[in-house]
């Protein structure tokens, strides 16, 4: 457990040296939204219409690029190997793996999201809606694409048509995201759409570790 | 009854086969330098003795336990320096090897100083990575087996990038090793002047 914390305290601390390469991708969903009045030609009804779509879409892609070569680095340096023969078992990794990018490029998109939609005058519900449903629809987002990257782990040519196969797994989280964050909170009650997301990302906790686990020893064999 | 053993191995790599029932049995003290052209299989050999890579037969048998039914007992009784450093270029010296004070169960803290006074890295500890040569790195990365606790030393290519002193000193620390009932088995094209068994792959 204590090495659980270790791995992900040292990836977190190697991305914050590596500003560039970490902050860039948060650049990327700030800009994208920042010129979104450009794009709709500042029609404001259109915009507000679209807007919580966008944000989703654009907080997909911006995991799949982040996301891509979780484990690739760390394969390459001969660090893998290492933290496999220190007895960590590889579930554990690929966990570990998982939120230390879910806390890099996730974290700071769902704060300031909602600080971003205040720029363009959504109300003040909605405001909670899209941060809480990114609260649960990130981390999904994150495990899929962790799994796809242990799966194309090691392969050179092909990899990225590997890795749309497991796009498919992506559109539940976008079409409930984007459904739950457009919903509407009654008082004690959680809409249908909240479960659902709820729901997936539980599945998901259990299940991806397993198979990221298992992709990652495929490579040890 | 030798400390080491491996029995009929035999791997395929990629369609070709590398090496087929390999037997070699090796006791503490003892040093065993695996020779062989490039692509010979070397690293995949030492990659096997690791636990790294499964071979297509045979077996590894340690203390007189196989290493099949250890499974990740077995990672405490070595400590392997690969091809790569296997270190973060934008940490520094010191907090490279504080990750693997962490994680490995085999390194102790007791012998840090003794490592870092060994491989002359006092003053490069507060150094990132990314600002060292190409010998320091591997003197960072040879380290490790200071740190290490284990009796078997797994090395791929050890010396690669040091200079004639440095190579000489890992040379003595190697020997030093063994005398201490310590267990060797290294890949490497340089000639090594301590008394070893030798395979050709």
């Amino acid at each position: 457990m204590l090495n659980f914390f270790n791995l992900i305290i040292t990836d977190i601390k190697i991305s914050l040296r590596k500003k560039n390469e970490s902050i860039i991708s948060i650049l990327f969903f700030l800009f994208s939204i920042l010129i979104l009045p450009l794009v709709f030609q500042g029609d404001q009804e259109i915009l507000k219409r679209f807007l919580i779509g966008i944000i989703w879409f654009l907080t997909l892609l911006t995991i799949i690029f982040s996301v891509e070569k979780l484990f690739e680095n760390d394969y390459e340096d001969g660090m893998l190997d290492q933290i496999y023969i220190s007895g960590i078992p590889l579930e554990i990794i690929f966990l570990s793996k998982s939120l230390s990018i879910w806390i890099i490029t996730c974290l700071p998109i769902i704060i300031l999201s909602p600080l971003l939609l205040l720029l363009f005058n959504l109300q003040i519900e909605k405001l909670l809606n899209i941060f809480v449903s990114l609260l649960i629809g990130t981390p999904i987002l994150c495990m899929v694409g962790a799994v796809t990257s242990a799966v194309v782990l090691g392969f050179n040519k092909g990899s990225s048509i590997i890795s749309l196969i497991t796009l498919p797994l992506y559109i539940p989280v976008l079409i409930f995201g984007i459904e739950a964050s457009n919903s509407e909170i009654i008082f004690n009650q959680i809409s249908q759409e909240f479960k659902i997301l709820i729901g997936y990302l539980l599945i998901v906790i259990a299940i991806s570790p397993w198979i990221g686990g298992l992709a990652l020893r495929l490579k040890y064999r | 009854m030798s400390f080491f053993e491996i029995k009929k191995i035999s791997c395929i790599r990629g369609n070709k086969l590398l090496f087929k029932d390999l037997n070699f049995k090796l006791n503490t003290k003892e040093l065993l330098v695996i020779k062989g052209a490039n692509g010979s299989g070397k690293t995949t050999l030492l990659k096997i003795l690791c636990g790294l890579l499964k071979p297509i037969s045979g077996s590894i048998i340690i203390n007189k336990k196989d290493t099949n039914i250890l499974k990740d007992e077995y990672f405490k009784y070595f400590e392997y320096i690969g091809h790569e450093n296997a270190i973060k270029s934008s940490l520094t010296v010191r907090e490279n090897l504080n990750f693997y004070l962490k994680i490995k169960k085999n390194l102790t803290k007791k012998n840090f100083e003794k490592a870092i006074k060994i491989f002359n890295l006092k003053n490069l500890l507060d150094i990132k990575i990314e600002n060292l040569s190409s010998g320091e790195k591997r003197r960072v990365s040879l380290s490790r087996l200071i740190l290490s606790k284990s009796k078997i030393w797994f090395l791929d290519e050890p010396t690669n990038g040091l200079d004639k002193k440095n190579t000489l000193n890992f040379f003595k620390i190697l020997k030093q090793h063994l005398q201490l009932n310590g267990l060797a088995i290294v890949a490497s094209h340089d000639e090594i002047k301590i008394k070893n068994k030798n395979i050709n792959l």
